[in-house]
């Protein structure tokens, strides 16, 4: 009887290990951080997340909010959506309890969320899990996309227009963690420190390019001419835009009409959506209520006779970017900014007015208009600001930060008196949840 | 008649001879080794005694301590001033008492283990003696061997023998007998001359003997330091047997809220122990069937919003929780754990108290025995009256011609074009006029010396009041265990049970009572009719629809057991619950969620088809320890760990596109199918343990800890303790009490402790990534925050309470209070958006509950035939949110928006209902004028207010002062769900084998909003329902201006079926729960049928009258089982029903 115990205990001591050992539970549906990058192809997964994320429209809207929200505020659109809420935008009257206030800043920072996390989770991975230099290209990737959206938060939240200011944004450089979700604003310096970090190894790292609906070295070094511009830094600005010009991976459409008629093959496209014909119904993800919403104020008088003007509005709807044929993408930079960048650069930085006028001219050509007639170089800083936004308009806020950064945006729009009004508040969620954003945090004019 | 049953005595003695000698129970070889044990007892037992100077009390005593002798005697026969000394070493029992009485007069005689002593004046009148000889049964009529018999206020009395017989010489003044056995009520009989006196026992009564469930193990009621209600089975089996377990806990013990929020045959009742604690985790308690945990949530997968969100409606409304699948008839015993000490060691998950069932165990030495009975049921619905066609026609008459609406459809009600000639009970048109439950239970236990078992099937085929709703259930269960040596034990449970759930749509009792009478079933083309004015499918076209649900349910588990010293144990035990859900869908496509519209007709049906598997792994290793140190100090003490691993997975497909209702499966969807699955999984590795100490029976003291991991929390976060003690005092064993004849029991206990709760998703604290795709590549994105620092919800609880027992036993009770104070509860808490999400889920609220419960029991006569008690418990609980995150707060410092209505509001309780403050009706249009001139707009209420209209109270206004208008800002409180007192009343009534039982139940100041009554009264719309409950009749007119029914007008200008309180009512009750009226054959007829040993036949009625002024259905509707934030809307689900059954139980 005892030795039948003795086996008995025995086979409960080697079974025991089994039974015990119970508090290792990963979820049997989804990813967990400790194993959501086991190899170069989780990672290539994670990263390609980012874009799923800047596209779905399930959680946010990353991909339409930044055509909406600043055409609206500048007036290229008449409004954002339906609602006294949506229509604070279009009267620069924002409140801080705002939903869209609220969900485009959350947007920016899920995907700056998941660039950490790929940054974080790839880095961790072994070397020899990635073949060639996959693992510095995914990490360089994912930097332009971290710095991409914190630019976007910062030019929306910041005052991105004082290089002095404090009123930065909250960096996210680590995977947030409810734990961590106290954090509060950097300085604007700081935020452009970032950023510019971020780009700079993006430049070196991330692939070379390939598709316009990817990060790419390319992009990083376009994204960080428009940042130096941001900054005040014109030259470099100039400099850097040359550069994406000159370094021939992307060309000019031959015309206007083209650029947007191309989709994804279009050839001067920097960065853009992906978008197929399954895109419209996955997820019911289309842009819809694209009527009614052409400004009615100054822009149709400034497009009127351009004959840009019939591939970016019809009547009151929109269709540059909502065009049915090509499943309406949605585009962040493409090379003709680059040839506006270089001349806004250089008008601001003492070139001569030849020489600016040089890509302003190659844009208006191919939009057959014929050359600048400005004479000086205030003048041809006007007719650069009126060539933003008629080749530019609804492309990713360049419109709006255009009048800003011209210091135009008060004449266009009588209800902008303050520079105040040049960012949005920083929403209410995140003063009441973040610990260390209180309410005197607040951007002027909003508290 | 008599003479010939007087004649039969003798034989049915003899018989019972003859099967007494035949049975070979243990209880009566043991009885017999004792017996003859006790005839050499005297022989082989050696005194040893050494004493100075005592009485012949002291000495007396002295030896019943050392030796297991007892002394009778008469307190006069000892002269209490005789001192003397003695030394005595291994001598004769015989020859120590002939010294110590030697010269006292006194003589002894030595029966057994009991000495009886006589004084010498005894003696000499012993030609006078008279005899009194008797035997003693039990409630079967079989003998009591062992009884104790006493003449009352002496010691003189002897223990009956074999056969329960008995003889005694009564002393000259005795008057009355008194009889005591353990576990049986003590009884007292008055001699009045008598020479045969025979008893009859009763069991149970001493409830101070009684073993009480708890955690890990049981103990003596008397040593009870925890708050635990003990439920009288009896009280849940007299219950019809369509009356589920934890329905059937209602009214039964103190601080145990039950409502039936869902008269759906095996839908699961809302149990609230000592309060609602939780916000969004569950506030059911656990359950613990034979050691295995049961948490009670439906199997149903929830899903997505397929089918209108079919899932979650069917798992909201309690459908096919696992303890729908006990049958109630297997359970020997249920403890609830209510306070902390007590349920402390089951620590993380105990906080909504703990619910220990013990399913039957066979015998040792038992020859095998047979319980069978059969039952039969009928039930009838609860349901409000609607009006027939004829009212119906003259109410919109009336409506329309009431209100100021001209277009072409109140012309059609005018002229009379719109309705149709038909005349349409919807009720009866859906439910079978007398719906049938059968229930069959068949059970056989015994066991041989070593081993004994129990196991028994039960068949419950049970009728819905619906057509094709109804609940059947085959269970089955088989208790075995055996001692394989003196120190091992080896047993196993298992419990399979099968359930086959047919429950209609959830909104099909309101649409009964909203569908116009007028027009007929079908049309002439042979389809379903609708209404032009309605949006919804006719009745019975949606009954059509059907929802089942299959559960295979089946808790089993081994255990092994071994002695390792005197008073330790070790034992081990595994045990698997495992659960599997089968469940389909079909909704026709002429019904509203199969795709029909009164305007495009018929869609493509819709079905749906899902299975759940839930698994659940048990593990667990006690060592238990009882040791008593120098008589006095008794130790008990449990130590373990325990090893729990749960899994739950479903997949589920459903589609559209059903032509004919023959093939429903997914695979005929001929439109559009769909998929999905999940799956999910949770672990907790626990040790506890527990240390009782009690002290010469008079001062107890419990120290109970739990520590659990669990995986639903970060590893940094993952353990927690759950501490609590508990001491008690039993104040009458104290000497200054020894002498208060009416004090049986008193004891005060008071104890303090924590418990925890996590009963939710089992990866809430986890940053969770799910795949996706972007440009023709796989891609993860993220799909939930993180919260490392998630943890339990913890209570923590204190509790005092006194229990008592007066009057020999007649008069018990208990007396307790407690405060429950939860804090970390979990919520939503707004998550800065730089995180990337909005909100999440954390430990942010606090709430708490006191209360006051009283339970007393009673017994009002106990005499030989006749014996009544009654039990009464009433509880006191009050509920309060005391913390909650302001993030989602409103300026008026509410949290609104929960599924279902409801608010919250910090230091109010949970549950709110909120609106419009009521002030009766209009009487004339003076009023109204007086009101209108008085408002700054010229309007009080709206322009068309009439007298018949609801008066709102102007309550506040922009300002926050009243401004002579009606508007949002006029809304407040005004009512809470909770009931201020609630419990219940039990009645038995034995008289000879007749026993009539009665159960009821009541609550006061529960309040509930009559939500579906305001549309059912008021006309507002067709669209909210065309027929109207015959309240209606009732409506105000200038004729008719007594009543509360506003008056009928189409429009509903002034809106008075808004959220209001004049739809707010009192929903205190009284119910008559049970009536149970049985008769047991006694022994005399059974032994005419040979084989028989017990036989009764039964009556019960259920739910027999409710007294209660609530309007509606039913005073206990509840929203939704499981939601307490929305408790206090009733949304005429599922009527409870009335229950007829008649049953027969036998024994052979």
């Amino acid at each position: 009887m005892k030795k039948f115990i003795v086996y008995i205990c025995t086979l409960f001591l080697v079974s025991s290990c089994e039974l015990t050992d119970v508090l290792e539970n990963d979820p049997p549906n989804n990813l967990v951080p400790e194993n959501v990058v086991k190899n170069e192809r989780d990672a290539k997964a994670l990263l390609n997340g980012v874009y799923s994320t800047i596209t779905l429209r399930s959680i946010a809207h990353y991909y339409y909010y930044t055509e909406l929200i600043p055409s609206a505020m500048v007036g290229t659109m008449s409004r954002v959506a339906a609602g006294t809420t949506a229509g604070q935008f279009a009267a620069n009257e924002l409140l801080f309890d705002n939903p869209d206030v609220k969900n485009l800043w959350l947007m920016f920072y899920k995907v700056m969320d998941l660039t950490n996390n790929v940054i974080t989770l790839t880095s961790a991975l072994d070397d020899s899990e990635f073949s060639g230099n996959t693992k510095s290209e995914i990490i360089g990737e994912a930097h332009f996309l971290r710095a991409m959206s914190t630019f976007d938060a910062l030019r929306y939240y910041g005052q991105f227009f004082d290089q002095n200011s404090n009123l930065g944004i909250v960096l996210r450089t680590e995977p947030v963690n409810f734990v961590t979700r106290n954090k509060a604003r950097s300085t604007v310096a700081e935020c452009y420190t970032q950023i510019i970090s971020d780009l700079d190894v993006a430049i070196a790292d991330a692939p070379d390019f390939s598709v316009a609906y990817r990060g790419s070295k390319t992009a990083a070094k376009a994204l960080k001419a428009k940042v130096l511009l941001y900054q005040g830094k014109y030259a470099e600005a100039a400099a850097l835009a040359d550069e994406v010009i000159t370094e021939g991976t992307r060309s000019l459409a031959p015309d206007f009409e083209s650029v947007f008629s191309s989709g994804i093959n279009s050839t001067e496209m920097i960065l853009m959506t992906y978008r197929d014909e399954n895109s419209d119904t996955d997820d019911n993800n289309r842009k819809r209520f694209y009527t009614g919403r052409t400004g009615t104020t100054w822009f149709p008088t400034l497009m009127d006779s351009d004959p840009r003007a019939p591939f970016t509005y019809s009547g009151s709807t929109i269709v540059k970017v909502n065009n049915e044929e090509v499943y309406r993408p949605t585009y962040f930079m493409r090379l003709a900014e680059m040839y506006l960048i270089k001349a806004e650069g250089l008008a601001y930085s003492g070139a001569t007015l030849e020489d600016a006028s040089i890509p302003l001219n190659i844009i208006r050509n191919r939009a057959e208009i014929g050359d600048s007639e400005a004479t000086t170089i205030d003048e041809l800083k006007d007719d650069i600001f009126n060539e933003i936004v008629r080749e530019l308009a609804f492309e990713n806020g360049a419109d709006w930060f255009a009048a800003i950064r011209f210091n135009k945006v008060m004449t266009l729009k009588p209800t902008i008196t303050s520079s105040n009004q040049y960012i949005l508040p920083i929403p209410e969620n995140e003063i009441f949840g973040n610990g260390k954003i209180s309410l005197t945090d607040q951007n002027p004019g909003y508290e | 008649m008599k003479i010939i049953n007087l004649s039969n005595i003798a034989d049915v003695e003899a018989f019972k001879f003859d099967l007494k000698m035949k049975l070979t129970s243990l209880f009566l070889l043991l009885v017999l080794f004792q017996l003859n044990a006790n005839n050499s007892y005297a022989q082989k037992t050696k005194v040893s005694l050494k004493l100075d100077r005592v009485t012949f009390k002291q000495i007396l005593a002295e030896i019943e301590n050392t030796t297991e002798f007892n002394f009778f005697y008469e307190n006069a026969t000892l002269n209490p001033d005789r001192k003397l000394s003695l030394n005595f070493k291994n001598k004769d029992i015989q020859k120590v008492l002939s010294q110590i009485f030697r010269g006292s007069g006194i003589t002894f005689e030595i029966y057994n283990r009991q000495i009886i002593l006589k004084r010498p004046d005894t003696l000499q009148r012993d030609s006078q003696q008279i005899e009194i000889t008797g035997q003693v049964t039990d409630e079967a009529g079989e003998p009591l061997p062992g009884a104790t018999v006493l003449f009352k206020d002496s010691n003189i009395g002897v223990s009956t023998d074999f056969d329960g017989k008995f003889k005694l010489v009564k002393p000259e003044r005795a008057t009355t007998l008194v009889i005591t056995y353990v576990g049986y009520q003590t009884q007292e009989i008055l001699i009045e001359g008598k020479t045969v006196i025979n008893v009859q026992l009763l069991p149970g009564l001493d409830a101070l003997n009684e073993v009480v469930l708890i955690g890990y193990g049981a103990v003596k009621k008397e040593a009870l330091t925890g708050s635990v209600g003990v439920v009288d089975i009896k009280n849940i089996t007299n219950q019809a047997p369509t009356v589920s377990l934890d329905n059937a806990l209602q009214g039964q013990v103190a601080g145990v809220y039950v409502s039936t929020a869902n008269g759906q045959p095996g839908a699961a009742a809302k149990i609230r122990i000592r309060g609602t604690t939780s916000l969004l985790g569950s506030n059911q308690p656990l359950y613990v069937i034979d050691g295995i945990p049961v948490v009670a949530n439906s199997n149903i997968p929830v899903g997505g919003t397929e089918g209108s969100n079919l899932g979650n409606s069917l798992a909201q409304e309690g459908l096919s929780t696992p303890v729908g699948n006990i049958n109630t008839n297997d359970i020997e015993s249920i403890s609830i754990l209510k306070d902390a000490s007590a349920a402390a060691i089951y620590g993380s998950r105990a906080a909504n108290g703990v619910i220990i069932i013990n399913t039957k165990q066979g015998v040792f030495s038992g020859e095998p025995k047979f319980d069978a009975s059969v039952s039969l049921s009928t039930q009838s619905p609860k349901t409000l009256d609607v009006l027939n066609a004829a009212q119906f026609k003259s109410a919109w008459v009336t409506a329309v011609e009431n209100g100021t609406i001209n277009n072409a459809y109140t012309q059609s009600v005018l002229d009379g074009t719109y309705f149709g000639t038909a005349d349409t009970n919807w009720e009866d048109e859906i439910s079978p006029s007398a719906p049938i439950t059968t229930v069959y239970n068949l059970s056989m236990y015994g066991g041989s010396k070593k081993t004994r078992y129990n196991t028994s099937i039960g068949v419950n085929q049970q009728e819905g009041v619906y057509d094709q709703s109804g609940f059947d259930r085959y269970s089955f269960n088989m208790n075995l265990d055996s001692e394989v040596s003196d120190i091992w034990k080896i047993g196993s449970k298992i419990n399979v049970s099968f359930a086959d759930q047919q429950a209609k749509d959830g909104g099909i009792t309101q649409l009964t009572y909203s569908y116009r009478p007028d027009i007929p079933v079908l049309n002439d083309e042979g389809t379903y009719s609708y209404s032009s004015q309605y949006s919804f499918e006719n009745p019975v076209a949606r009954a059509q629809a059907y929802n089942n649900n299959k559960t295979l349910l089946l808790l089993g588990s081994f255990f092994t057991e071994l002695t390792l010293a005197e008073g330790l144990k070790i034992k081990s035990m595994f045990a698997l619950n495992y659960n599997n859900g089968n469940q389909n869908s079909f909704y026709p496509k002429f019904t509203f969620k199969g795709g029909w519209s009164r305007f495009q007709g018929d869609g493509d049906g819709y079905a749906q088809e899902s299975r759940s598997r839930f698994t659940n792994t048990v593990w667990d290793n006690t060592l238990t320890y009882t040791k008593l140190f120098a008589d006095k100090h008794q130790f008990d003490a449990v130590l373990g760990a325990s090893f729990e691993k749960s899994k739950s997975s479903n997949t589920k497909a459903w589609g559209e596109g059903f032509f004919n209702d023959v093939l429903t499966n997914i695979t005929s969807a001929t439109v559009y199918t769909n998929g999905s699955s999940f799956e999910t999984g949770s672990g907790l590795s626990s040790y506890f343990g527990r240390f009782n100490y009690d002290f010469d029976r008079k001062y107890l003291l419990t120290l109970a800890g739990r520590i659990d991991g669990s995986s639903k929390f970060a590893s940094d976060n993952q353990y927690a303790f759950f501490p609590a003690a508990a001491a008690a005092w039993r104040i009458s064993e104290e000497g200054f009490l020894a002498d208060v004849d009416a004090i049986d029991d008193l004891k005060f206990k008071i104890s303090l402790g924590k418990t925890g709760q996590q009963d939710f998703s089992d990866y809430a604290w986890r940053t969770l990534f799910e795949t996706y795709d972007y440009g023709g590549d796989p891609s993860i994105i993220l799909s939930q925050l993180g919260n490392d620092q998630l943890k339990w919800e913890t209570t923590n609880q204190f509790d005092i309470g006194l229990d008592f027992s007066l009057f020999n036993h007649r008069l018990s009770g208990e007396l307790g209070y407690y405060s429950k104070k939860t804090k970390d509860a979990l919520f939503t808490a707004i998550t800065p958006g730089s995180t990337g999400f909005s909100s999440i889920i954390a430990n942010v609220g606090d709430t708490e509950n006191t209360g006051v419960e009283l339970m007393l029991k009673g017994d009002v006569i106990r005499t030989q035939n006749l014996t009544w008690n009654l039990g009464f418990n009433i509880s006191r609980n009050k509920n309060k949110l005391t913390k909650i995150s302001d993030d989602f707060l409103g300026d008026d410092g509410f949290l609104t928006g929960f599924p279902g209505g409801g608010r919250l509001k910090e230091g109010s309780p949970i549950g709110l209902i909120y609106g419009y403050a009521a002030d009766g009706l209009f009487q004339s249009q003076d009023e109204i004028d007086a009101l209108n001139t008085a408002s700054p707009t010229g309007t009080y209420q709206n322009s068309r207010t009439s007298p018949g209209d609801v008066r709102f109270k102007d309550i506040s206004g922009p300002d926050g002062v009243p401004d002579g208008r009606i508007t949002n800002l006029d809304q407040q409180v005004i009512g809470n769900a909770q009931a201020d007192f609630f419990g219940g009343i039990t009645s038995n009534l034995h008289y000879k084998g007749l026993t009539l039982s009665a159960m009821f139940t009541y609550a006061v100041g529960n309040e509930l909003q009559a939500f579906s009554l305001a549309r059912d009264t008021n006309f507002g719309s067709t669209f909210l329902g065309e027929n109207k409950t015959t309240d209606v009749l009732n409506a105000w007119t200038p004729e008719n201006s007594s009543t509360s029914i506003p008056r009928i007008v189409y429009g509903d200008p002034n809106d008075n079926d808004r959220l209001s309180s004049h739809y707010v009512y009192d929903a205190s009750y009284l119910r008559l729960k049970t009536l149970n009226l049985s008769y047991s054959f006694g022994k005399k007829f059974l032994a005419n049928i040979k084989f028989l040993d017990k036989l009764s036949v039964y009556v019960i009625g259920q739910n027999l009258f409710t007294i209660t002024s609530y309007p509606g259905a039913d005073p206990e509707a509840s929203n939704l089982y499981n939601n307490d934030i929305s408790a206090g809307r009733d949304n005429n689900r599922f009527p409870v029903s009335k229950v007829f059954s008649t049953g027969i139980r036998l024994g052979f």
